[in-house]
């Protein structure tokens, strides 16, 4: 972890188009994205981090930097339908592919409508600073899309990468059961 | 500013060369009311950050058209929209959705109907008590805030009396409308504005008692929720402000330390970026995106001098705290502790420097333009940031408007307004509104830390073994001391006098006779036990590191002194750790109820627990609330687990009670985080922990299973947000007292117990 990115989580990936010392105009290059959807295009440099595209050229700022060096979960998105964390993905390796961010969750419901698990998080009152909440959902979304009802076991697992600092984790477990018509201790309900 | 020879070290005279005064009193008075009313119906909560584009600007309540505003907190529209200025931050304690029940309760509006915003630090909100912490908000507002809504309230039932010629107590308010039910008729609150209007506001507005709460008092559902799990909710990171550019920041590598030279022309070269700035608190590396400041702030290479803590290090300072015998001021005390003769048990214990790490790590967006100085940060306390800026900038304070949108978690670190300052200094360098962001490294690394203590407790049991007398003794930094550093008491301020501030601070608070500094001993003072004789002392030390508020203060120190102590008492005579201070609370209701709570949950010497497992027990009194837990934990292979906490809050009453729960689960959750593993320490001046993986976070394996109840005793509120923190380390302490034989007196514990047992191996144990 952290490897391959200074401590700005920076992607130092040695990508082909730029050379040390600086970024010639060549190395900007248009990098043509899906992201929720839509077809987007951004001028930037493959390697620049994907979180930092999303928020800045796209301005979908739903997706939060936490520490950079993928130790925290906070800008976990979908690519191709896997949560990956945007921060130590170069936006390069995700060109063509289907992101989906926190703002794209909803998609596939009904206008306003939120997901099962959004709503699951409302009703068990989990947010409370909310910051990482964005994150934890894109976890939380790609765990029950691969494994529909999940065990404690597996909640842990998959859910661990995401930090949150307010200590919500009881009710996010909460919350996913809830959202997997699961008792709390992950049995059928 | 930018050449590189800049000398930082003379920085008062470098800020005012940047820093050009403002020209006072030409702000137009527009500006200042310019508020942050929806323009449009329909958005429940205005998070309102990207609107500040002068064209998306909202009018200020007061400009609304015809709208009905009895008070700056109140304001409803002739279309029957009701709206509430939360005054305070939301920072995750869910001081929002509390305030905004005890608005809907009493102005009969539906919790989803009213539209709640965050108003903006400027003139007509000068006035507010704006400061968030402490553990006080409900309990301050409580009856201001529901007087606001009442008042409201009041005269709308009063206009809409006028109007139909009938006496005011003959018609009722419900769901946004008067009723009159005995002639069958009713107005909507937006009918009745412009009446409403020409009525006077009540001096004392009649308020519900509790038992006609008919919101207040339920689990509602949290108002913040919808917008914080779309990704919705705008934090201050995510402020976008036309023509903004982002910034990174280079702190200096160890305390104090300032730029000797800098090469910035490697830096210059790269895309995007505007300025390189030496402030007095580093280097801002100014760019058009915060990617491409990231990759360019690398280029840039300085050379910095040692600082102003050179060879300062944790490991020193925990030398010279043990060896230090200075007596101190005395906090409380009673009895004669020198009088009375027994079993005597004496200990020392010592607790780390700990950084707050909220998850947004801070940033703030400033735009010093003409003669106003507009920042967007999330905040604890906007008229701190306004003075700060102020100074910085020789305006006046109003000048500086503070938008406050949510805070992605704070803990007390967002009381201090450096990211602003620094935002501030960067914007006026390069003329254009400046985002900056610290990375984790520059949070983690950014001072106003938990103090460093070390503490000394002694207990006499008498020959009954009880307990005849405790003496307590805290050396520890004083916070207000402290108070001066990064930006309060600033570089515009003459050296001499700066000096001179900062030198009678640490007096005034280390004499003991003008401002007595409760902090070092909080958690050690007005004990619910029956102990007759008692002493409590501390004596503050001063080096260069900077403290803060860390979530509940002084008794995240002291209430693990005193009951990770008490469990060392109780053994010592002989007794259940539980009984034993039962006995001694027989005279304090509230200390004994949560006590006795948690016993009953965890069945306390009723169960056996599992081979292995320890269980502790501690209690404390915080923030004007009683809390206790029950911890059991073991230890697997070293590794210390903590299997569940019984957790048991009198907060008097709860406004909303599911919330409260939540602020005890979160409390235990962060608390443990600290009482495992967290330190932050130093060495030759510079701290060596950086990001999570250097300071670990707990998650979402680790956490235990948490049972909480709420006692209520219909006494005063009291705070939520932190009690619950300080009991949680002396718990676990003693669970793994009785789990593996050890005494862990220093925290964070799994350290502590490594090196108990790496001592116990080589003593051949
Ligand atoms: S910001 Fe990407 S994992 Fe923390
Ligand atoms: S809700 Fe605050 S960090 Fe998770």
């Amino acid at each position: 972890m952290g490897k391959g990115f200074d401590a700005f989580g920076l992607c130092t990936l040695p990508a082909k188009s730029v050379p040390s010392g600086g970024l010639p105009s060549k190395g900007v290059l248009e990098v043509k994205l899906k992201v929720n959807g839509e077809e987007r295009s951004v001028d930037v440099p493959e390697d620049v981090p994907l979180l930092w595209v999303l928020r800045e050229e796209l301005e979908l700022t739903g997706t939060k930097f936490g520490c950079g060096q993928a130790l925290c979960g906070a800008c976990t998105v979908h690519v191709d339908g896997k949560a990956r964390r945007s921060c130590v993905t170069a936006v390069g390796d995700v060109a063509g592919k289907a992101i989906t961010t926190i703002e794209g969750l909803t998609q596939g419901e009904a206008d306003g409508k939120l997901t099962v698990l959004q709503q699951a998080w409302v009703e068990g009152n989990v947010p409370q600073c909310g910051y990482c909440q964005p994150g934890q959902l894109m976890m939380a979304a790609a765990l029950i899309r691969r494994c529909p009802k999940p065990t404690d076991a597996q909640i842990d697992a998959t859910m661990s990468g995401s930090i949150c600092r307010c200590g919500t984790y009881p009710r996010i477990r909460s919350a996913i059961h809830a959202a997997t018509g699961q008792s709390e201790d992950g049995g059928a309900k | 500013m930018s050449e590189a020879t800049q000398d930082p070290a003379s920085s008062p005279e470098a800020s005012k060369a940047i820093v050009p005064l403002l020209r006072r009193g030409r702000v137009a008075r527009r500006r200042f009311l310019l508020g942050m009313l929806a323009g449009t119906a329909g958005l429940t909560i205005y998070g309102g950050v990207r609107a500040s584009a002068d064209e998306a600007r909202v009018p200020d309540p007061n400009d609304v058209e015809g709208a009905f505003r009895p008070n700056i907190y109140i304001t409803v529209t002739p279309d029957d929209r009701v709206l509430y200025g939360f005054p305070k931050a939301e920072m995750g304690q869910g001081t929002m959705t509390g305030f905004a029940m005890l608005v809907a309760e009493e102005l009969e509006v539906g919790l989803d109907e009213l539209e709640v915003f965050f108003p903006i630090a400027s003139k007509e909100y000068d006035a507010l008590e704006t400061a968030t912490g402490g553990s006080t908000s409900i309990v301050t507002g409580f009856v201001p805030v529901r007087q606001a809504a009442a008042a409201a309230r009041m005269m709308l039932i009063a206009a809409a009396a006028e109007r139909w010629g009938v006496a005011p107590d003959s018609l009722h308010a419900k769901a946004g409308r008067v009723l009159d039910d005995a002639n069958d008729r009713s107005a909507s609150y937006g009918e009745l504005v412009e009446a409403a209007k020409q009525q006077r506001v009540p001096e004392a507005p009649v308020i519900k008692s509790k038992q006609d709460f008919k919101l207040v008092g339920t689990p509602a559902r949290r108002i913040d929720s919808a917008p914080k799990v779309t990704g919705e909710a705008q934090f201050g990171i995510d402020v976008v402000v036309p023509n903004m550019t982002r910034a990174v920041m280079i702190h200096p590598p160890r305390i104090g330390a300032a730029v000797v030279s800098l090469d910035d022309s490697k830096a210059r070269e790269m895309p995007g970026v505007v300025d390189v700035v030496i402030t007095p608190r580093g280097v801002g590396v100014v760019a058009e995106k915060y990617w491409q400041a990231m990759r360019a702030a690398p280029a840039v290479e300085i050379e910095w001098d040692e600082g102003t803590g050179p060879s300062f290090g944790t490991e020193n300072l925990r030398a010279e705290l043990a060896a230090r015998t200075d007596e101190g001021h005395v906090a409380e005390d009673e009895g004669d502790v020198d009088a009375v003769s027994g079993t005597v048990l004496e200990a020392e214990y010592e607790t780390p420097y700990l950084s707050h790490s909220p998850m947004e790590p801070m940033n703030a967006v400033a735009d010093v333009r003409g003669d106003v100085c507009e920042i967007w940060t999330g905040n604890q306390g906007p008229s701190a940031i306004q003075e700060a800026a102020a100074n910085q900038l020789g305006c006046d304070r109003i000048q500086v408007i503070v938008h406050t949108p949510y805070l992605g978690g704070a803990f007390g670190r967002r009381s201090h307004p450096e990211a602003a300052i620094e935002a501030v200094w960067l914007s006026e360098a390069v003329g254009r509104p400046v985002q900056v962001i610290w990375s984790r490294e520059n949070d983690t690394r950014g001072h106003r830390y938990r103090p460093q203590s070390h503490n000394r407790i002694k207990g006499t049991l008498d020959a009954s073994g009880e307990l005849a007398a405790l003496e307590f003794h805290a050396q520890s930094q004083s916070i207000f001391a402290s108070l001066d550093a990064g930006g309060l008491f600033p570089p515009v301020i003459p050296p001499r006098l700066r000096k001179w501030l900062a030198g009678n601070l640490s007096r005034l608070f280390d004499s003991n006779t003008l401002l007595a500094d409760t902090i070092p001993t909080e958690g050690a003072t007005h004990l619910g036990y029956a102990i007759p004789n008692r002493r409590v002392s501390y004596a503050n030390f001063h080096t260069p590191v900077v403290v803060s508020w860390w979530r509940s203060v002084g008794y995240s120190i002291n209430t693990y002194v005193v009951e990770a102590f008490m469990d060392e008492l109780a053994h010592a005579a002989e007794q259940d750790p539980y009984e034993f201070r039962r006995a001694m609370l027989q005279d304090s209701p509230r200390w004994l109820g949560v006590l006795e709570a948690v016993a009953e949950m965890s069945e306390w010497g009723e169960r056996e627990l599992p081979e292995g497992v320890g269980r502790g027990i501690a209690v404390c009194f915080a923030f004007g609330s009683y809390c206790a837990h029950v911890i059991d934990a073991h230890v697997d292979e070293g590794t210390i687990v903590v299997d569940q906490v019984y957790s048991a809050l009198d907060c008097g009453y709860a406004v909303n009670p599911d919330l409260v729960v939540s602020q005890v689960e979160g409390s235990v959750i962060f608390a443990l985080t600290a009482a495992l593993w967290g330190e932050i320490t130093m060495k030759d001046g510079a701290v060596e922990q950086g990001n999570f993986d250097t300071y670990r976070m707990m998650r979402m394996h680790e956490a235990p299973k948490i049972e909480v109840r709420l006692l209520s005793s219909e006494e005063d509120i009291g705070g939520v947000g932190e009690p619950a923190v300080a009991p949680v380390a002396p718990a676990l302490a003693n669970a793994l007292f009785m789990a593996t034989g050890h005494r862990l007196r220093r925290l964070p514990l799994q350290p502590e117990l490594d090196r108990a047992r790496a001592r116990a191996d080589q003593g051949g144990k």
